[in-house]
Order: C-alpha cells, then sequence, then structure tokens
C-alpha cells in the first residue's frame, strides 16, 4: 500500500496536493460556521449524482416529459427517493448557499485578497438560482409550466431585446416542445459545466488565500492553527451526514410535488413559484402598468450589480460588523426584505385558496351518487374505466379541477357550446343536482394506481 | 517591422489562427441558438368558436377551441379558449393571456370582472384593466362573420 502510494506520489504529487488542499493551515478562530461553504459543495454534488440518475429514465419532450417523471414516481425502484432529493436538495441550497453568503458578507471576508473568490461565490449563488428555475420547466406539470411563463415573460421585458430574448429562451413566442429541450440542456449540460469551472475557481482561491478566519486579526495566528485535515473536515462530514439524513427523511416523508400535467387551458389553477422565488412573485405585484420592469428586473439587476462589486465599493480594510453599520444595515435589510415579501405572498395566498376552497367543496356521498349516474347514463361507454381512461371521449382525470362548476353544467347542457367540435351528446334531460353529483364523482377521479 | 522575429511571427500566427477559428465555430453555432428568434412568424390561422348568435350579451364566454400546430418539431393539437362578448358594437373575443406576465384570466360573473389568479390584475368586461400590474387591456382576436360563424385569428 505504501509503496504504491510512493509510486502514484511520484508520478502524480499527491503529497504537494495534499499539502494544498487538506493540510492548509485554518485559523484558531474557525469555527462550525465555516462549514456553510462545504455544506453547499456537499449539495452540489449530491445533485450532480442524484441529476446523472434522473436523466437515465427522463425524456425531455412535451408528451414524454410528464410520463416519464411519473414513471419515475410510481414505477422506478427509490424512484421517489431520488426525484425527492433532488427537489429537496435544491430547496437545502436555496438556503444554504445564501446563509454562506451572509456569512462571509458580515465576517468582511470578501476584502482584499478575496475580491475574486467572494465574485465567483455570487456567480455560485446566481447560477444556484438559474439552476432551480430552469429545473422547474422539466416534469411539464402545471407548477413548472406556469412558473415558467410568468419568469421567461419577465425577461421579456427588457427594452427594444426583449422579445428576442423571449424567443431565443423558449425557442419561440410560446412554451412548447423547443423550450423543453432548450431548458433541459441548458440545466444538464450548460449550467453544470459552468458550476464545474467557477465551483473549481472558487475552492482554489480558498485554498490560495487560506480562510479569512474571524474578523478580529488577532484570532487568526496560523502558528496557533490547526490543518483542515481532519478536524475541520470532520465537522464537514457531521454536517452532510445530517443533511443527508433530513434529504433521505423528506424524500421518503413527503417527496416531490408533481401537479397535474401542463395545461394553458386551465384558469383555476393559481400558478405560484417555489417558495424561494416567492419574494419576487410578490415584489411584482406593487409595480403597476410600465413600472414593472423596474420588479421584475431593475431591482434585482441592482442587487445582483451591487454584489459583484462590493468588494470594489467597501475597500476599507477593517473587517469587524458593529464597526461596519452601513454593511451591517444593508444585509439585514435584504434578509428582513427576503422574509417579509415571502410572509406576505404567503399570506395572500392564503386568502385566494380559502375563497377557493369555499367553491370546490367536495362532498364523497355525492361522488358516490355520481358514479351510479356516470354508469346509468352510459358515460363509460365514451370515458372508459369510470372515466379514468381515454376512449371515443378524454380521460376525466383532472377536468373536475380544471374547470369551474358552472362550466361544467353548461358543458353538459350543450358540450359544443363550450368545447367547439366535441362529439359528447347533450345531457341537457340531467337535473342540476345530478350534474353537480356527476362533477364531484369527476373531482375524485385518481389515476389508476397500476396499470 | 522589419525586426520581426521568429518568436514574434510565430505568436502572431497562432493568436491570429486562433480567434479566426473561433470566429469560424461562432457564426453557425450562433445562428443555430438564435435560429427561432430570426425565423418569420407564420400568418396565423382562421379557428371557428361556433354560431355567433350563442353568445351572452354583455357577458363574456368562455369557449375552448384546439387546432393543429407546428410546435417545433412536433406538430401538436393544442387546446386554447378565448372569451366571447356580445356587444352592440358587434362580438369580440379576448384572449385569457394576462398582460402582465401571461397567467390565464378567469371571468367572475358575481363582481363582472377578469381576475388574473398570479398578481392580481383586474380587468372589466371590455377588457380595459380596473386595477392590479397590467400595463395593457386584454388582447382581443382579430374576428370575423362567415355565414353565421364566428371565426378567430389564431398566431
Amino acid at each position: 500500500m505504501k509503496k504504491l502510494y510512493r509510486f502514484l506520489d511520484e508520478r502524480l504529487g499527491l503529497e504537494a496536493f495534499a499539502n494544498f488542499w487538506l493540510r492548509k493551515l485554518l485559523p484558531p478562530s474557525t469555527n462550525w460556521l465555516f462549514t456553510l461553504g462545504g455544506a453547499a459543495f456537499f449539495l452540489f454534488v449530491v445533485q450532480i449524482v442524484t441529476g446523472i440518475f434522473l436523466a437515465l429514465y427522463y425524456a425531455p419532450t412535451p408528451n414524454g416529459a410528464y410520463a416519464s417523471v411519473t414513471y419515475i414516481q410510481e414505477k422506478v425502484l427509490f424512484g421517489k427517493i431520488i426525484r425527492g432529493i433532488h427537489n429537496w436538495a435544491a430547496s437545502f441550497l436555496m438556503v444554504i448557499v445564501p446563509l454562506h453568503l451572509l456569512r462571509v458578507f458580515f465576517w468582511g471576508a470578501y476584502k482584499k485578497p478575496r475580491e475574486l473568490t467572494w465574485i465567483m461565490g455570487v456567480l455560485l449563488f446566481l447560477l444556484t438560482a438559474a439552476f432551480a428555475f430552469t429545473g422547474y420547466l422539466l416534469p411539464w406539470d402545471q407548477k413548472g409550466y406556469w412558473a415558467t411563463v410568468v419568469g421567461t415573460n419577465m425577461m421579456g421585458l427588457v427594452p427594444l431585446v426583449g422579445e428576442y430574448i423571449l424567443k431565443i429562451v423558449r425557442g419561440g413566442m410560446e412554451l412548447g416542445a423547443l423550450a423543453l429541450t432548450r431548458f433541459y440542456a441548458v440545466h444538464v449540460l450548460i449550467l453544470p459545466a459552468l458550476l464545474i469551472f467557477f465551483l473549481g475557481l472558487h475552492l482554489f482561491l480558498i485554498s490560495k488565500h487560506g480562510s479569512a478566519g474571524s474578523w478580529d486579526e488577532n484570532k487568526n495566528d496560523l502558528s496557533r492553527g490547526f490543518p483542515f485535515y481532519p478536524k475541520q473536515a470532520a465537522r464537514d462530514l457531521v454536517v452532510a451526514f445530517l443533511l443527508v439524513s433530513a434529504l433521505l427523511l423528506l424524500a421518503w416523508r413527503i417527496g416531490a410535488p408533481l401537479d397535474d400535467m401542463a395545461d394553458p387551458t386551465d384558469e383555476t389553477y393559481i400558478p405560484r413559484p417555489d417558495w424561494y422565488f416567492l419574494f419576487l412573485f410578490q415584489m411584482l405585484k406593487y409595480f403597476p402598468g410600465r413600472w414593472e420592469i423596474v420588479g421584475a428586473l431593475v431591482l434585482p439587476g441592482l442587487f445582483v450589480a451591487f454584489l459583484l462589486l462590493l468588494p470594489f465599493i467597501d475597500q476599507k480594510p477593517r473587517k469587524a460588523p458593529y464597526r461596519r453599520p452601513l454593511a451591517l444595515l444593508f444585509g439585514g435589510g435584504a434578509v428582513f426584505g427576503f422574509v417579509l415579501l415571502t410572509l406576505l405572498a404567503l399570506k395572500d395566498d392564503l386568502k385566494i385558496r380559502a375563497t377557493q376552497a369555499e367553491a370546490v367543496r367536495f362532498d364523497p356521498t355525492w361522488a358516490a351518487e355520481g358514479e351510479r349516474l356516470f354508469v346509468e347514463n352510459g358515460c363509460d361507454g365514451c370515458h372508459l374505466e369510470g372515466g379514468r381512461k381515454a376512449g371515443t371521449g378524454p380521460s376525466l382525470i383532472g377536468a373536475g379541477r380544471r374547470h369551474p362548476q358552472a362550466w361544467m353544467i353548461q358543458h353538459f347542457k350543450d358540450p359544443q357550446s363550450m368545447s367547439p367540435g366535441s362529439k359528447m351528446p347533450r345531457f341537457d334531460y340531467l337535473r342540476e343536482d345530478e350534474m353537480i353529483k356527476l362533477i364531484h364523482y369527476i373531482k375524485s377521479l385518481k389515476r389508476l394506481p397500476s396499470n | 517591422m522589419e525586426n520581426i522575429g521568429r518568436r514574434d511571427f510565430f505568436g502572431f500566427v497562432a493568436k491570429g489562427l486562433g480567434g479566426l477559428v473561433t470566429a469560424l465555430l461562432i457564426i453557425p453555432l450562433g445562428g443555430f441558438v438564435l435560429s427561432p428568434a430570426l425565423r418569420r412568424e407564420t400568418e396565423g390561422n382562421w379557428i371557428s368558436l361556433g354560431d355567433a348568435d350563442k353568445f351572452a350579451v354583455e357577458r363574456p364566454t368562455r369557449v375552448e377551441y384546439s387546432y393543429e400546430k407546428q410546435d417545433g418539431w412536433m406538430r401538436t393539437k393544442v387546446s386554447r379558449y378565448a372569451f366571447v362578448v356580445q356587444r352592440p358594437e358587434g362580438l369580440t373575443a379576448f384572449s385569457p393571456v394576462c398582460t402582465h406576465l401571461g397567467c390565464s384570466v378567469g371571468w367572475n360573473e358575481e363582481k363582472k370582472q377578469f381576475n388574473c389568479p398570479c398578481h392580481g390584475g383586474v380587468y372589466d368586461a371590455t377588457g380595459k384593466v380596473l386595477s392590479g400590474p397590467p400595463p395593457k387591456p386584454l388582447t382581443q382576436f382579430e374576428t370575423k362573420l362567415e355565414e353565421g360563424r364566428l371565426f378567430i385569428r389564431v398566431a
């Protein structure tokens, strides 16, 4: 073993490698807070591994995407777990990366000579958001579809060239097959390549300049420091263990959400982004008419520009947060704004959901009577397997959520008036309460567990 | 110029060729990516929404329609809907796409207004913005009547 190591060391320079990456001395003040970067690194690795595995089953076409993700969820051994981990690790990253950024910000660790380390870090933060945004669309479900409609429309607000940007991002005016392959290629090829490049540079610079340690230089005497391996490495792995346990638990107990398949005709669906983009979503409500570009592009753009330029805006060497009141105010303000906007968005949604729940209150006894009516009136002649499978008529799964009750009733009375070209006969002889029972039955329909 | 050394010369050739190789690849690659933005839009199709006399007066009716469409490399049947309202000056067909950021609006019969579920845009029955962030009224389809049937033009 020792011989083999010596053989490899002579040819690869393993000792120099270990000296640079593992035996680098850390300041004595290095503590658990310094594991945040390692945690983000670990989560990126988890994402790359689970992402590659998901790609073994995923098909990036409008017809294939939703079906293949459903297949992963329902048929593939541990499919729910792998997709769940990928989903939750994305959420974790949107917490850990900003926390790491805040830690570095408050510690003043972006100052000379670590300006580039900081800039690489900000770029990695933006990449994390870009990963989240492009990953959404891939299951081709309602949530992903609508979040992407709104998100890409925001890019369309750029003056003069907005429409071109929109077309380049979507591969056309509408969100379709070309948008999906583009988002897929960006998510699984382009962004990972950029991630590996910037992450490599970030890590190299961290090792080159060493950890910044405490803001109090008296506590950073390297002669009293300790090497990264094993003490800090052990801390990092404790964090990694906790993270992976939490990911497995969440993937197993909750899993990853999958809405109905994307449907542009569904006006009852309330489009919402994932929690980490809710603040942006809420902010858009406050900028009416031609001011929308301020909320959608100008403010986020200024924020990013500020982050990138921070090491040059603030060049004074003092690091302690209490001696940088302006920085403290800005950092605190950003966190406060994010939390406040997110809470406001959740509050607004509670209201909307309450009114919607009122409108679609579901009654299982009515659904049972509806099932009887469904068979008695021969509905299952065209909507097969109790309406769960398409025959002459379409499958009715999800139809109860897609259409408001008034629409459904009008559709029973005169199908062609609501969907021209429909082959469905009129059921205008049904009483209104019978129609409502049928609607309740249709709402109760779920995909068959096995097929 | 006269004292150009071998090294300088080779350096010049290497840089020049490097730039040329990059340029030669960038043009086709750039066109490949930008192609959807450079393609000309098609004229659009006229789609029938059915008999023109069935639409309610001053109350938008939701009408679904579907048509075959080229979606990138695949031909697909898309389902969409429009709101049609009978007004003294004739039939108007609205696109349900909110002019703010593209969510689908719904008609609220109680309040007589279109509501967008995303950022709270509100329009009246004529498509005019009542409140919220939308910058423009609801988009109206180009319409025509033929043999008592209403047609709209879709892209």
